[in-house]
């Protein structure tokens, strides 16, 4: 036990319980023995210990006894605070991420994997306890080896058992609740496995209930509504947990009547979310077409939000600000229902305006400018006309005051506006290149939205108040535990060859466990936290990959000079090394800054990663503080564009047509690269904020 | 004495701690609720309550209601030749609530709890504060709506809670509270609310809706238009209370001698709603977001104030939160009775004395400060939060600042509240200037404190380490100490107004009540108002109790029955 948990239990004047109702009794005695107002210090350190128990004996199983329970040493443990039970985040966002990976913690027993979906809060903090004590046999093997499949069911149908296991717990989309369809389905099984136990006798009956409830457990919460109907049946429904119940049954119990709040795939949202974010992940303005099929789509999903009710409609609220920020500016006709239907103007400036919705209210803005500017009374619309016309030759009769005050107020607020205009003219007129020579004259305005960094920052809970990352595991149904490779098992950071390994990869072959957590003991936590869930290697490496690449790139902002272009190279070598792979995983890495797995750095590379991530954690700057806004934004002065012309020999439009964010996948790449390479070179004023930002 | 006060946007109420339970104080009319509404008569009385509501859309425009809405503001307004503020009508409000206590109990009370809406800021709160005085109240704590609603819910019921969530949406304002019970402690968790929320927006959307069809042929543009907005708000709130209990119900007025009617179904009502609707939803999900509960986990969705009642405000909150809210605490009864209780404990009841109450400051609070930008400009007026919304109160938080510019000769702050990231979006609630030695940018440090009590009393400190030097301000002190003068001269002005002896005010009432009747009807019924008015007049002039009892109960039984004929 920490020191300052220690501290708590002293505070409170009582000795460790995970009896949650005694530490409030405690509480409620030491606050009415105080004046809170003349001892507002101690009041603090009251409520404090109060919380950091609380959270402590949320982890505890009820009735373990506490030695037991103690959570391992570690300094970490004292910021301990509650995972928060607020469901969050975009739904189909956090594979993109890399999945599994956790970014940062205070304690990895609160860390989890991202879930795809806001799960239910029913699966709680307590539930990994559970998974640690699962029995590790491969279930279905184990229930089959000795029944009779003919009795099981049907031949002509699959087996129930087999088809229950299938629905609950295999493949893409386990994560959502059972549709209606599959719920007949699910209910259908259970009740044939129920019916042929009660026909087989002592043994047969015994292994189902023990077979169904480790799988309902397992399935948990997208199980929960098979639950009744095995509870009636075994008799669970009628009684409390008591020791002799295997852990599952232990671990159903308390759920019964319970209606943990579970995703189900919603046809609407997922069409919406395909036909946003196609594939291909090219930007493409939506078809008129397109368009009107993703306004009904958005009616669904907004109606949908409307009925439910406040979690649920806050993720999809969220959902959809992820996916609308993303898709951005294919989103562009959505965003004004959207808004609208949440009110998202009125978050503007605030404090807590959630990132994704900040990026979208800017752009907000730039529309109602863009509408605004087209009337004729508006006092920058000969400007915007001026600027927005074909040809190379400045207009007569158009005051320079408000040209150059278009431009700079485009450039200031709403930067993606700039590419409606006309850049020869925008050139003409600041002065450059005089309006003759198109080449050198024209700058490009990239416009990122910074969806790598929300997912970070979404770790760190939605609240800024809340220091914890905001996410509880579902009953760990996502990693099925395999002989000999028990993810949930305890292992010792220290002599740990699996953690050492990625450790290895990380930071080069002489770094160790102790080393990284002295330096950076949260990074250390993070790492771990994935070794304790990741049980392939090749899944752990990837994820030592992705918390490094994402450690990095928050780091941007912050870097000095030499810094800086160390971290530009090492993302060359990166969009290098994927392009190698071909351009769909360059774009991957563009896009989301995610090496896949299985993709190597060279050997000269990793050898760079490794000193650069060395270097980086020795002076402290892996933990750089959460990236503070959404969007990016930078110029590319006209020769630098020039030379990215000769680099990858495409015409002026394709380049241009990357930077408004079109073009196939390997013309962004050689685009990207080639900028990288020209920024590198370049000895202007813009090279700070390209390297920062692209 | 401690006496606990409801001072609400359309009604008031004020109950008392008998040692045992809360119980209200009935007022001169023998009802538990006084509107929240003053009017000044031809002659000069001023009319508080009741009457004072009926008189509401008189030609004379002399009455103001739902001036809570102004606490806090210097807005002026107007009533018959003079001006008030929005704490001077709510000081005549509390005035009237203070005699009801006198005539109940035979003695005068000097000290009350007030409640106000979690949401209020710091300048609503001291305008509070202040009508309190200015009624003569010596006000005791100022403790938050939903809280005291939490109080009355929690004890009715004693024993332990789980978190539960309280729905509290007035006539102008809303607020949302999570609270605990435990073991004699009440612990809100967190609060959050819109203060321009409630049920007057609800009536005017309604009657924004229906105006043009109402009047196509635009007579309410040709009255003054703050009695035809007075009117429309008047049938709004009718037709609105008859569509809580039946799908269909007529939205009428008369202006001028016209009658203007037509039929509102509850589906009408719910469309233009529909935006106010939506509003409830941003301070739920921010108060489950800061006290990390989720809705499975609450145990109950406690309704409070009016507004509940309506059954599309229930509809909504039923969808919010996946199931039927708990409605077994009195909507309007519910925040006096546990303002009384708070008045009981701190007065030490021994009824009560096990029971501590800890709150939470709901806003956040902080300071205004510059910073330069990548580019070297300075970027002023970026508010620097120092208590986060949603702290347990007390609490004391420090913050350090460094100057910036070389040989800096003095910092200036600004005390702010709110959530917006510039401090031009918040609210300023005072200012401090201290003077620094001369020394390169960045090199003294400038210690921020500040201590929020548990009666949302603000203390800054400003303290320079390497000098010594330190400022203090207490906010609230500091403005009553500056109007210290100002707020006897107002006191001694209030009280000069000529006040209906209480021992009047159902006959006031009675007869402002037939006045909106005979404006209300046409032709013979209302010819028979007028004459039944001159009789009442009449029986009040001999100054006969019994001739005044008796005509008092003829008019009434008459009124009354003439508003159940109403086709409403």
């Amino acid at each position: 036990m920490s020191g300052a948990l220690r501290a708590a239990w002293r505070r409170l004047g009582i000795d460790p319980t995970a009896d949650q109702a005694a530490i409030r009794r405690a509480y409620a005695d030491a606050l009415r023995a105080m004046d809170v107002d003349a001892d507002v210090a101690g009041f603090s350190a009251l409520r404090e210990a109060r919380d950091a128990v609380l959270a402590w004996a949320r982890q505890q199983p009820a009735d373990a006894p506490i030695a037991e329970v103690l959570p391992e040493q570690g300094p970490a443990e004292a910021d301990a605070f509650v995972p928060g039970t607020w469901p969050h985040a975009a739904p189909r966002l956090d594979g993109l991420a890399g999945d599994g990976v956790v970014q940062a913690g205070t304690d990895d027993r609160h860390d989890a994997l991202v879930p795809p979906l806001p799960l239910a809060p029913a699966s709680g903090p307590s539930d990994p306890q559970f998974a640690l004590r699962q029995p590790t046999l491969g279930v279905v093997e184990w229930f089959a080896s000795d029944v009779d499949p003919v009795r099981l069911a049907r031949p002509e149908q699959p087996r129930a058992d087999h088809a229950l296991h299938a629905l609950l717990l295999e493949g893409p989309g386990t994560e959502f609740g059972l549709s209606e369809d599959e719920r007949a389905d699910a209910q259908a099984h259970v009740a044939a496995l129920i019916a042929q136990a009660d026909a087989g006798g002592v043994d047969l009956w015994g292994r189902t209930e023990e077979w169904l409830a480790e799988t309902l457990a397992r399935g948990w919460p997208r199980s929960a509504p098979l639950l009744d109907s095995a509870a009636q049946a075994f008799g669970w429904a009628d009684r409390p947990a008591t020791t002799g119940d295997s852990p599952a049954v232990a671990f159903l119990i308390p759920r019964l009547g319970t209606q943990p709040l579970v995703r189900t795939v919603r046809p609407a949202e997922d069409a919406l979310f395909v036909l946003l974010l196609p594939e291909t992940g090219h930007k493409a303005p939506l078809t008129d077409a397109q368009e009107e099929e993703a306004r009904q789509l958005l009616d669904t999903v907004l109606a949908e939000a409307h009925e439910e009710q406040v979690e649920r409609s806050n993720a999809i609220e969220t959902w959809l600000a992820e996916v609308l920020a993303q898709a951005w500016p294919r989103s562009a006709p959505l965003l004004e229902p959207v808004a609208q239907a949440f009110n998202w103007e009125s978050e503007r400036g605030q404090l807590h305006e959630r990132p994704a919705i900040a990026f979208l209210n800017a752009r907000l803005r730039g529309l109602r400018f863009t509408e605004k500017v087209q009337d004729k009374g508006h006092p920058l619309h000969k400007a915007w006309v001026e600027l927005t016309r074909d040809g190379s030759r400045k207009g007569l009769f158009v005051p320079k005051r408000q040209v150059r005050q278009l431009i700079d107020g485009v450039r200031t607020n709403f930067p993606e506006l700039e590419q409606h205009f006309n850049p020869v003219l925008v050139a003409a007129w600041e002065g450059q290149g005089g309006g003759l020579g198109a080449k050198f004259g024209w700058i490009a305005i990239v416009v990122i939205g910074v969806i790598r960094m929300i997912i970070a920052i979404s770790d760190y809970g939605q609240n800024h108040q809340v220091g914890a990352p905001a996410v509880t595991a579902p009953y760990e149904a996502g990693a099925p535990a395999t002989p000999g490779q028990s993810a949930g098992a305890d292992f010792d950071p220290v002599t740990d060859p699996t953690l050492a390994d990625v450790l290895h990869q990380m930071f080069g072959p002489a770094m160790t466990y102790p080393q990284v957590y002295k330096a950076d003991a949260k990074l250390a936590a993070a790492i771990k936290a994935n070794r304790r869930m990741l049980a392939d290697p090749g899944e752990l490496a990837h994820a030592g990959q992705v918390v490094l690449t994402q450690r990095f790139l928050q780091a941007r902002p912050h870097a000095g000079p030499a810094r800086l272009e160390a971290l530009a190279r090492w993302r060359l070598d990166m969009m290098l090394a994927a392009k190698a792979d071909g351009p769909e995983t360059c774009l991957s890495v563009y896009h989301w800054d995610d090496l896949p797995k299985g993709v190597q750095l060279t050997e000269a590379a990793l050898g760079r990663q490794q000193a650069l991530a060395r270097a980086m954690l020795a002076a402290g700057e892996l933990d750089p503080p959460p990236p503070s806004g959404y969007s990016r934004s930078y110029r590319i002065p006209g020769p630098m564009i020039d030379q990215i012309i000769r680099a990858t020999g495409l015409s002026q439009a394709a380049v241009s047509a990357v930077f408004d964010g079109h073009g196939a996948p390997n013309t962004v790449c050689a685009v990207q690269t080639a900028l990288i390479k020209a920024a590198l070179g370049w000895k202007g004023p813009e090279r700070t904020a390209i390297l920062r930002n692209f | 004495m401690i006496i606990g006060i409801d001072l609400g946007t359309t009604n008031s109420a004020v109950a008392l701690w008998d040692g045992d339970a809360a119980q209200l104080v009935p007022n001169a009319l023998g009802q538990m609720l006084t509107p929240s509404a003053v009017s000044v008569l031809p002659d000069g009385t001023t009319l508080v309550g009741q009457a004072a509501l009926e008189r509401m859309a008189a030609k004379d425009g002399a009455t103001q209601v739902s001036f809570k809405r102004f606490m806090g503001t210097d807005r002026k307004l107007k009533l018959a030749r003079q001006t008030f503020t929005a704490e001077e009508l709510s000081a005549l409000v509390l005035a009237s609530l203070r005699d009801d206590v006198a005539a109940q109990t035979g003695a005068v009370p000097t000290e009350a709890v007030i409640t106000v809406p979690a949401y209020f800021n710091d300048k609503q709160r001291k305008a509070t504060r202040r009508a309190g005085e200015l009624a003569g109240l010596s006000v005791r704590r100022l403790i938050n709506e939903p809280t005291a609603a939490a109080l009355a819910f929690g004890l009715a019921s004693r024993g332990e809670h789980e978190p539960f969530l309280v729905f509290d949406l007035g006539g102008g304002t809303f607020d949302v509270s999570i609270v605990e019970m435990f073991a004699g402690i009440v612990e809100v968790r967190a609060s959050a609310g819109d203060n321009r929320l409630g049920g007057d927006d609800f009536n005017e959307a309604l009657a924004q809706a229906v105006r043009t069809r109402l009047d196509p042929e635009g007579l309410l543009d040709k009255a003054h238009p703050e009695r035809a907005r007075a009117l429309l708000l008047q049938a709004a709130e009718r037709t609105r209370r008859a569509l809580s209990d039946k799908g269909e119900a007529e939205f009428a007025l008369t202006v001028d001698g016209v009658r203007l009617a037509t039929a509102v179904t509850a589906a009408e009502l719910e469309a233009a709603a529909e935006p106010l609707l939506r509003r409830l939803r941003d301070p739920v999900v921010r108060a489950l977001r800061d006290s990390q509960i989720d809705t499975a986990s609450l145990s109950e969705v406690v309704l409070v104030g009016g507004a509940t009642r309506m059954p599309v405000v229930r509809k909504a909150i039923t969808r919010l939160f996946g199931r039927f809210p708990n409605s077994t605490v009195h909507p309007d009864h519910a925040v006096a009775l546990g303002a009384a209780i708070q008045g009981g404990l701190i007065a030490r009841d021994g009824g009560l004395e096990e029971v501590r109450i800890t709150d939470v400051c709901p806003f956040t609070l902080g300071v205004d400060r510059s910073e330069r930008d990548a580019r070297g400009n300075v970027m002023s007026g970026l508010f620097t939060p120092i208590i986060e919304r949603n702290t347990p109160v007390p609490v004391s938080r420090v913050h350090y600042f460094q100057t910036m510019a070389d040989n800096q000769r003095r910092v200036e702050f600004g005390i702010f509240q709110g959530e917006a990231r510039e401090v031009s979006g918040n609210v300023k609630l005072g200012a401090l200037e201290i003077p620094v030695p001369p020394r390169p940018a960045g090199e003294v440090q400038v210690d921020v404190r500040f201590s929020y009590d548990s009666s949302g009393l603000l203390e800054v400190d400003v303290t320079i380490p390497a000098t010594g030097e330190s400022r203090n301000v207490v906010l609230a002190d500091e403005e009553d100490r500056k109007d210290e003068a100002e707020l006897d001269r107002r006191r001694r002005a209030l009280a000069a107004l000529k006040v209906h002896p209480r021992e009047e005010a159902a006959n006031q009432a009675l007869l402002a009540r037939a006045e909106r009747l005979w404006e209300d009807h046409l032709g013979d019924v209302r010819e028979a108002i007028g004459h039944w008015i001159l009789a009442f007049q009449g029986a009040l002039e001999t100054q006969d109790h019994r001739v005044i009892a008796q005509a008092s109960a003829d008019l009434a039984m008459r009124l009354d029955s003439l508003d159940a004929e109403m086709p409403l």
